[in-house]
């Protein structure tokens, strides 16, 4: 294939409707015949496989242009109708026009002076103001609509009643009378061009009366391929059989009406072509049953080839179906870099990157040849340099064939270490969801990933799974290099902060090493260190004697840059109303200076994800994404190898309290109840008063609602007060690894008030939930308060209302994640090409200003703070430094 | 400038507000006259600068583009009555921006079609 050069531009494009001459003449026959073959299989003349309308069969050439399968478009043919049939995609026009013109002349149902006032307006819009000018031509047909009296030649106008999809009436004294698709064609043909003008109709282009069909065209084979089935039974398309039809009752029509049949039988025939013709088009039409296939499936024509996820637009012109990727499980692996991702080497074995044969790799690639494609580091294919592909899988002697290897050739070989690919997790709503990732050829079956980058794809390992795609060009591997590598996105744009960072057992295990408590042996640290790949010289050890020891800070801060300076306020701060900084008694407040954690314990303040103004923050913005990497890959496998040596595990002793607690939680419990009581009984004494704008009734659940919540918050803290400082639920809510303070609360204080739609549970019998109540209780219990916690356990009744919110809150979030996706998808296609310039400005496709500045400011996101385009105590800490 | 004149009116219902039945249902318990009402001096319209014709011609430049590639603001619109902008103008936007502090733009008045002419 030759490369064409493009010489010219597409200046404009218009869209017309087809006229019957155009048809007829674009057509190379007539198509007369129902049937497609005759007895030995051969394509029919004038029938619809007529070998004019082009080839499809290989090695064939086509009758009408004498090219092979692939270079022949295809031909039209055309059917002559018996009878005009109006065209359901034009329905909706052809109404209004009807109802907007006279029936008598054709003209335009407004009077003279109003039609020429109106053509100076358009004239003058059409040149300036293309937009409004479609806008007047809908005012100016709005208003010539419904007129009563023709204003050209007087006279009587009767209302057009439409019947779905395709009749219209109408409605004279003497009742409704059927207009039939000739006389709709009729009238539309008395329109005169300067009335269509005027209405926003390009009468070269689109004249009406061709909305209503005389010919229609029959689209070449390869529209509509058959397809031979193994058993050698051929079988037609849903088009074909619909042509079929057609030309079937168009020929039944045309027969009958030369023998001159009853009015009745011809206006029936007419009607069933009519119908054919509709369900051609869209067979999906309101109004009228679906044409079906002999098994009776819907016939997919021409409307539902496009409409739709699958349709032609959205399956596949905006999306594609690609070579080159793999799709399976996914599963965790700390000892992957960031930016590497495992791939099992069935997968590598299968997946090929093209390799040109040089001087300088030839040897390598003959070694890969030979070893074929089922020998790991293998080859697939060879491309000689005339484009000829050979596959590795026939030839035997794949020896001769390295042999015969010249730089020049192209070695499509196994995918391996160190090639870059892009990785993705649907759905993908963010640009972290497709991410480039370095290959790790592993063993077994899944994509392994390192945990950090589990946030930026939201992924999981309970059951995800994950695409692969390998970019084939330099060009290609280049980009997603540069700018899609894993480490390039740990700052985000959704937060203005870093969106990877440490989760779950990486904070749990940050805190537990920088705990002021810990000491380490020489060999400890040593093994830490080594694990966490430090090569270096260990630190001065922070005790000497009787026995060397270290601090968890101390190896927490070998991984920092050597000239850090920076404070901030951990997770486990408690938001003293004074706050001490150095004196902080929980050692909240982190503090390193010159790369040494001098101060504080390491929590997701200060290494999680998705937290901006943090250590990591920092450190990505200050140093580079290089080492940014470096200390996600090097610090966080040492934390989690410790996590290991430590271990830390969260039992059911873990939620244990005291007895006297629980009896204080319980007091809580009963002081409310009788609060709530209180109140039930000043409402049905009528001693309450209502609060503004509410009724007596929801003044009430105000109260009590209020009452309640504030149960399970004391319930809580009671609970939270009496846990020792090293229990190991209060170490992970604390320190924002997992879970919060409601999570703790529930499991071993109490579930509190259960809701349903935001109030308390009020519906299911007559006046109470449950029948295990009294009609109109407005109790506590009645109404959805659970006294139990997970721990100790629910009762039935409790257990069936927790049930009912649980039950709540799955179906909110199905409909949450229907409704957004479709948000989402309009969003995307509404903003998709605007781009910023380099002025700064935002710009449509075609240069239309959306901004005069990006976001008002200018400011990348990704490059600010949480929004903020400096971050002023960053740089008050550097100007303090400097003195 | 054109200044606008408006009447207040204190209007009291007799039930809850329902759109088609409130004829009848309320009291006009007084009428508040006439005053001179400048749009300009409410807090939450922002500037709003008539461009010259040089003016126009230079900003067009600076953003190399053509009047209709700018957003538009329809000659009805009561901030472009108030300056007495005739399609074709361009009219400079001064703004208060929580991010920028000030932000500046630029709108192309249009003539509106559903204006009775």
């Amino acid at each position: 294939m030759s490369l064409h050069i493009l010489t010219k531009r597409i200046g404009a494009i218009e869209f017309g409707v087809l006229d019957p001459d155009t048809i007829r003449r674009m057509s190379v026959t007539a198509i007369i015949t129902a049937d497609t073959y005759d007895e030995d299989g051969m394509p029919i003349r004038s029938g619809l496989m007529d070998r004019r309308l082009g080839t499809v069969e290989p090695g064939v050439r086509c009758e009408t242009c004498g090219n092979p399968v692939g270079l022949c478009p295809g031909h039209f043919g055309h059917i002559e109708l018996a009878r005009p049939v109006i065209h359901v995609g034009f329905v909706k026009i052809i109404h209004q026009l009807l109802r907007a013109t006279c029936r008598n002349c054709g003209r335009l149902l407004l009077p003279q002076s109003e039609i020429e006032k109106y053509k100076e307006r358009m004239k003058r819009y059409e040149k300036r103001w293309y937009a409004l000018s479609l806008k007047l031509a809908e005012v100016i047909l709005k208003k010539a609509m419904d007129n009563p009296e023709c204003p050209h030649c007087h006279a009587k106008q009767y209302k057009i009643k439409f019947e779905k999809p395709t009749m219209f009436f109408e409605e004279r004294e003497e009742g409704l009378v059927r207009l039939t698709p000739s006389d709709v064609r009729s009238r539309l043909e008395k329109i005169p061009d300067e009335d269509l003008w005027l209405i926003g109709i390009n009468p070269k282009t689109a004249r009406p009366e061709w909305f209503v069909l005389t010919v229609l065209p029959v689209p070449p084979i390869c529209v509509r391929p058959s397809i031979t089935l193994e058993s050698g039974v051929r079988s037609e398309d849903d088009l074909t059989h619909k042509l079929v039809d057609i030309i079937r009752i168009n020929e039944r029509l045309r027969e009958n009406i030369e023998a001159g049949a009853p009015q009745l039988i011809i206006d029936d025939l007419w009607e069933l072509l009519q119908y054919h013709v509709t369900t051609y088009f869209d067979n999906e039409v309101p109004g009228i049953p679906p044409a079906k296939h002999r098994s009776g499936r819907p016939l997919r024509t021409l409307a539902q080839r496009l409409k739709g996820k699958e349709g032609r637009f959205r399956g596949n012109l905006s999306g594609k179906r690609v070579d080159f990727s793999a799709r399976t499980v996914i599963s965790p692996d700390p000892c992957l870099s960031i930016n590497e991702v495992g791939v099992p080497i069935d997968v590598a074995k299968i997946l090929t990157v093209p390799e040109r044969v040089t001087e300088w790799n030839i040897e390598e690639m003959r070694r890969l040849v030979i070893n074929g494609p089922d020998k790991y580091p293998g080859a697939n294919y060879i491309v000689r340099p005339d484009g000829k592909r050979i596959d590795l899988r026939f030839p035997k002697d794949r020896r001769t064939l390295a042999e015969q290897l010249k730089p020049g050739y192209i070695v499509e070989r196994h995918l391996k270490d160190g090639d870059i690919v892009l990785f993705n997790r649907q759905p993908s709503l963010h640009r972290m969801s497709m991410m480039a990732h370095k290959v790790r050829v592993l063993p077994y079956r899944t994509f392994r990933l390192n945990l950090c980058v589990c946030p930026p794809y939201n992924a999981d390992f309970d059951g995800d799974e994950m695409n692969l795609h390998v970019p084939q060009s330099e060009e290609a591997r280049a980009e997603a290099r540069i700018l899609m590598l894993v480490q390039e996105h740990i700052l985000s744009p959704r937060y203005g902060g870093p969106i990877m960072g440490a989760i779950h057992d990486y904070i749990t295990a940050a805190y537990l090493l920088t705990l002021k408590s810990v000491l380490l042996t020489r060999e400890q640290v040593a093994q830490l260190l080594v694990v966490g790949e430090y090569r270096g010289e260990l630190p001065e050890p922070a005790i000497k004697k009787p026995i060397e020891l270290w601090t968890g800070k101390q190896v927490f801060s070998v991984f920092l840059p050597k000239d850090m300076n920076f404070s901030l306020r951990a997770s486990i701060c408690m938001k003293c109303d004074q706050c001490l900084r150095e004196e902080c008694p929980y050692d909240a407040y982190v503090m390193v200076r010159e790369g040494k954690l001098l101060l504080g314990v390491i929590d997701k303040a200060s290494i999680g994800a998705e937290k901006t103004d943090s250590i990591l923050h920092y450190i990505v913005k200050n140093y580079g994404t290089d080492k940014g990497r470096e200390f996600m890959d090097t610090c966080f496998k040492m934390l989690l190898y410790f996590l290991d040596r430590h271990g830390f595990t969260m039992g059911l002793e873990s939620l244990d309290i005291p007895k006297d607690v629980i009896e204080e939680i319980k007091e809580v419990f009963r002081k409310a109840e009788a609060k709530v009581n209180a109140l039930i009984e000043d409402y049905l004494k009528g001693r309450l008063e209502p609060q503004p704008g509410k009724t007596l009734e929801e003044t009430l659940e105000v109260k009590i609602i209020e009452v309640l919540n504030e149960v399970r918050d004391q319930a809580g803290k009671i609970a939270c007060r009496h846990m020792r400082l090293d229990n190991e639920v209060l170490v992970m809510t604390q320190t924002g690894a997992r879970g919060n303070i409601i999570n703790v609360t529930q499991m071993c204080a109490c579930l509190g008030q259960q809701h349903l739609r935001g109030e308390r549970i009020h519906r299911g019998y007559h006046g109470r939930p449950l029948p295990h109540f009294k009609q109109g209780d407005l109790g506590v219990r009645a109404r959805g308060f659970v006294f139990s916690s997970f721990k100790r356990g629910l009762t039935p009744v409790e257990f069936f209302f927790h049930a009912m919110t649980g039950r709540e809150g799955l179906v909110d979030t199905a409909v949450r994640t229907s409704q957004s996706g479709y948000m989402q998808r309009r969003l995307i296609n509404a903003l998709q090409d605007l781009r910023v310039e380099y002025d700064g400005t935002v710009r449509t496709a075609d240069n239309i200003i959306v901004q005069f500045r990006y976001g008002e400011d200018g400011v990348d996101p990704a490059k600010s703070y949480h929004g903020r385009p400096v971050n002023l105590d960053f740089i008050i800490n550097k100007a303090l430094e400097v003195e | 400038m054109v200044t606008f004149h408006w009447f207040k009116v204190i209007w009291v219902e007799r039930k809850l507000y329902i759109p088609p039945a409130y004829q009848n249902n309320g009291y006009v318990l007084g009428v508040i006259m006439p005053k001179k009402f400048n749009i300009f001096d409410h807090v939450l319209v922002p500037k709003h600068i008539l461009l010259s014709k040089e003016e126009a011609e230079q900003v067009l430049k600076e953003l190399g583009v053509k009047p209709w590639q700018l957003p538009w603001i329809k000659a009805s619109d009561p901030a472009a009555k108030a300056l007495g902008a005739k399609p074709g103008d361009i009219i400079k936007i001064i703004r208060k921006s929580p991010t920028a502090g000030t932000s500046v733009a630029y709108r192309f008045v249009v003539p509106d079609v559903w204006v009775k002419s």
